[in-house]
């Protein structure tokens, strides 16, 4: 009787590895652009040092709305609604501003103005500012660049001048 | 002669399967990562206030068109004031403003001549200023050169004085990564910086009959101010 030849299982793996190695590209990729993207487009944190005398509300223009933030929270409020009522109205705006004009010595706004806003920034925000005789300070900021606000705790032992 | 049998030669993938899942891994840990930690890009900055009280002058300098351009107006317009006053009478309106036309001072960044708008039905000038705009053939300071120490911007700010000064800048849409330069440079020579938004139109009126506008703005003071 003739001996069955023993038959062998044979894996070929090239197809796989082929599948591996555009997986690997293509989260090199993704990787690169999410990064690049990052790294292109930074986010802008300002870092105030916590201090109760100097609380800094954020605000951001853009020409037409007012962007009023609160942490987390981001409410956008047209200019037309905030400004009502000399900025004593119930939108998150005039919620601001009776905060601040509870406690004026010890609140300030900033505004970050964004290009479309350059235009009427001063006889819309920076007048009502003068106006509520708020203490505010402004800065430019780029179109599409996302800004936040941290408030960070002094160090231990250690002061600022 | 027999047929000579092919050889087949075989290559051992196993390993090289090893590596390259070991390093989807890796990529995809690296992946993660960058998405988790995507907040570590930040430029950490301080929110200055404007400070209304201080008592300081504004120095204005132009962040125009990518172009940082110093503007000395009062100056000139006194010079020119104290060598030849304002008339007051129709004829000698016109006498001034054709005498200031020929006047051309090489050492100035800008070019200032006289106008006046003068009621058609009398004497009585409706408004008297001057008009102004950068002299185009000089090369003002690009975000390369404005911190440098012979910039015409430097320049200026050696001529101003940060105890009566504060240096304003008016800026376009443009130029904002440029105020970020010519801000810097400024604060490293102990100014105080203010700033606001605006696009000039050149040339560019500047009245000398009416009073002092309203106050916009001022020096950038306390947290991060200077």
């Amino acid at each position: 009787m003739k001996r069955r030849q023993r038959e062998v299982l044979q894996v070929d793996l090239f197809p796989f590895l082929s599948v591996l190695a555009c997986l690997m590209g293509s989260l090199m990729l993704i990787t690169l652009s999410f990064v690049g993207g990052k790294a292109s487009n930074p986010e802008e944190q300002f870092g105030v040092r916590h201090d109760p005398n100097n609380v800094p509300h954020l605000v951001i223009w853009d020409g037409s709305t007012i962007l009023v933030t609160d942490g987390q929270k981001r409410v956008r409020v047209p200019w037309a609604l905030a400004k009502a009522n000399g900025g004593n109205n119930d939108t998150a705006f005039g919620e601001l501003l009776r905060t601040m004009k509870a406690d004026r010595r010890n609140h300030y706004l900033f505004i970050f103005v964004r290009p479309s806003g350059f235009g009427n920034f001063a006889s819309t925000v920076q007048d009502l500012a003068t106006e509520q005789n708020l203490r505010y300070g402004h800065w430019p900021i780029a179109q599409s660049r996302s800004v936040s606000l941290k408030i960070e705790e002094p160090e231990e032992g250690g002061g600022h001048g | 002669m027999g047929k000579r049998r092919r050889s087949a030669v075989l290559v051992q993938l196993d390993s090289l399967s090893d590596i390259m899942t070991c390093s989807v891994g890796i990529v995809l840990f690296v992946m993660i990562q960058a998405v988790l930690t995507g907040n570590a890009f930040v430029v950490r900055r301080d929110l200055p206030w404007v400070d209304t009280e201080a008592k300081l002058e504004p120095t204005w300098v132009l962040c125009q068109g990518g172009e940082v351009i110093p503007l000395k107006l009062d100056p000139v317009v006194k010079r020119m004031l104290a060598r030849r006053p304002l008339p007051d009478t129709r004829e000698g309106l016109i006498n001034w403003l054709e005498w200031w036309q020929q006047q051309h001072d090489e050492n100035e960044l800008i070019e200032v001549w006289g106008y006046v708008n003068v009621n058609p039905l009398g004497d009585v000038p409706l408004d008297v200023g001057v008009k102004y705009q950068p002299k185009r053939n000089i090369q003002f300071d690009t975000i390369e050169t404005v911190g440098q120490p012979s910039s015409l911007f430097i320049q200026h700010l050696s001529q101003c004085d940060p105890q009566k000064e504060y240096i304003s800048f008016a800026v376009d849409p443009a130029s904002i990564d440029l105020l970020e330069v010519a801000a810097k440079t400024a604060r490293e020579r102990h100014f105080r910086i203010g700033w606001q938004p605006e696009t000039m139109n050149w040339p560019r009126l500047e009245s000398l009959m009416g009073g002092p506008g309203k106050r916009r703005g001022g020096p950038l003071g306390g947290i991060g101010g200077l």
